[in-house]
């Protein structure tokens, strides 16, 4: 070794802190976001230095009815590795009971109507499927909300020349939503609906 | 000393401190073994002495944990015979552990392993700083070198331990890695040694001494730091 006097102690004390002052610095600011994401300060975030080791992300859109509206909403999730819980009722609902089937057959007379509704609960979801034994029928797929008085409806799907529709519906309101169909053939239309979902029961209108 | 010889040596000075200033500031890699080479040891079976030895050298040549080390080894040994002395204890400390460590199955936790690593650097500084000299304590450097040692072949061997080498072969191999380390220590230490010989010359190494080692043992606490956060959280 040399053969000078060393420092006093105070200025080894000084030393070693302002070294471990400055390691810690360095550490917390630069190191950690790098190597694991650590990010105290968000130094490391602004710099883009926590993408070094960032875990990497899928953004999805989500849509959630509001109100009879879709609104879209971005939802970042992990790109691989750990499944990571996506409870969004929009998408997963959880439910007590057992969907219920219930298959409907309608027998229309030429020139009549009928409506058969589904009472769902709002967000409360419905799997359908209908078709007619010959030829097609005007349908109207709608939904009442009563507490807004009787002749308010939403319309889903309407058409003019209808042999069938598939599809699914989450009630964006508690109320009946179902289907107006009219036989404007001048035969008899035999409709068969078969609906599994989360309805609380099943209206059937009758011939009108 | 000429006016512009002095000039240069305190810029020498001034870049070396500046460089390692900014080497602190570099996100620190984790210096395991680069992908390619991890792929090749998973990849072989048998004897393969020349690349064996040629990935030992590269180890170390680039393990800059164990060359900061060894920088604070030699900062103050003038004579070659000194030197010479102090990286063997260092050289059988480190085989010791790594041949243990690999072919004896002696495992150890990496980041704590590191951690130590980068006490070891803290230490040699701090003692060339004229730390302990001025507290009192005394401490057997020669001891402290080779027991240090220990500790760095135990960094070198947990890097290969998560390999899985083939059994085939595994003896030769790992000597010939062993052999590959001392070969890139050399090299390394043949590098600093010139680079010693060239700044002792110059008055501003006596004088930037002190900041120098400063500078190291910082390097040791963020080495420190570095790898018992690693520790904790993974």
């Amino acid at each position: 070794m040399n053969n000078i006097e060393p420092p006093s102690k105070n200025t080894l004390i000084k030393a070693t802190v302002a070294s471990v002052l400055a390691a810690a610095i360095i550490l917390i600011l630069v190191v950690l976001p790098a190597e694991y994401g650590i990010d105290p300060t968000g130094f490391g975030g602004a710099t883009g230095l926590t993408q070094l080791n960032a875990e990497p992300t899928v953004t999805i859109e989500i849509s959630d009815i509001i109100g009879g509206n879709e609104v879209l909403r971005e939802v970042e999730i992990p790109g691989f590795g750990e499944p990571t819980p996506l409870p969004n009722p929009a998408v997963f609902q959880d439910q007590e009971e057992v969907p219920r089937t219930d298959v409907v057959t309608i027998v229309i007379p030429p020139e009549s109507e009928t409506e058969v509704k589904l009472y769902l609960r709002e967000g409360k979801m419905a799997v359908y499927s209908w078709a007619v034994d010959q030829g097609d029928v005007y349908v109207d797929f709608h939904g009442h909300d009563a507490s807004f008085g009787p002749d308010f409806f939403v319309r889903y799907k309407e058409q003019q020349e209808g042999a069938g529709g598939n599809g699914s519906l989450i009630a964006p309101f508690r109320g009946e939503h179902g289907w107006y169909w009219l036989n404007y053939n001048e035969y008899e239309v035999t409709i068969t609906l078969t609906v599994t979902g989360y309805h609380d029961r099943v209206i059937d209108y009758g011939i009108f | 000393m000429k006016k512009r010889g002095r000039l240069i040596n305190t810029r020498i000075l001034k870049f070396t401190q500046t460089s390692l200033l900014l080497l602190l500031a570099l996100p620190v890699f984790a210096h395991g073994v680069a992908a390619g080479d991890a792929d090749f040891i998973q990849r072989i079976s048998g004897v393969a002495f020349m690349p064996y030895v040629y990935l030992g050298a590269k180890h170390m040549f680039t393990g800059y944990d164990h060359l900061l080390f060894l920088a604070g080894v030699i900062f103050f040994l003038y004579k070659m015979k000194d030197v010479a002395l102090y990286v063997s204890l260092f050289a059988v400390g480190h085989s010791i552990t790594l041949l243990l460590g690999v072919l004896g199955g002696i495992r150890a936790d990496a980041y704590i392993v590191d951690a130590i690593i980068g006490l070891s650097v803290v230490y040699k500084a701090f003692e060339n700083m004229g730390g302990f000299e001025r507290l009192g304590v005394y401490i057997n450097t020669r001891h402290a070198v080779f027991l240090f040692g220990l500790a760095h072949g135990f960094g070198l061997s947990t890097k290969l331990q998560d390999l899985s080498i083939a059994s085939e072969g595994l003896v030769p191999n790992m000597l010939a890695f062993n052999v590959g380390v001392e070969l890139g220590q050399l090299a390394a230490l043949t590098i600093m040694l010139l680079a010693f010989q060239f700044w002792r010359q110059s008055p501003s190494f006596l004088k930037g001494a002190f900041t120098t080692n400063l500078i190291i043992m910082c390097a040791g606490f963020i080495l420190f730091g570095y790898q018992m956060t690693g520790y904790f959280i993974a």
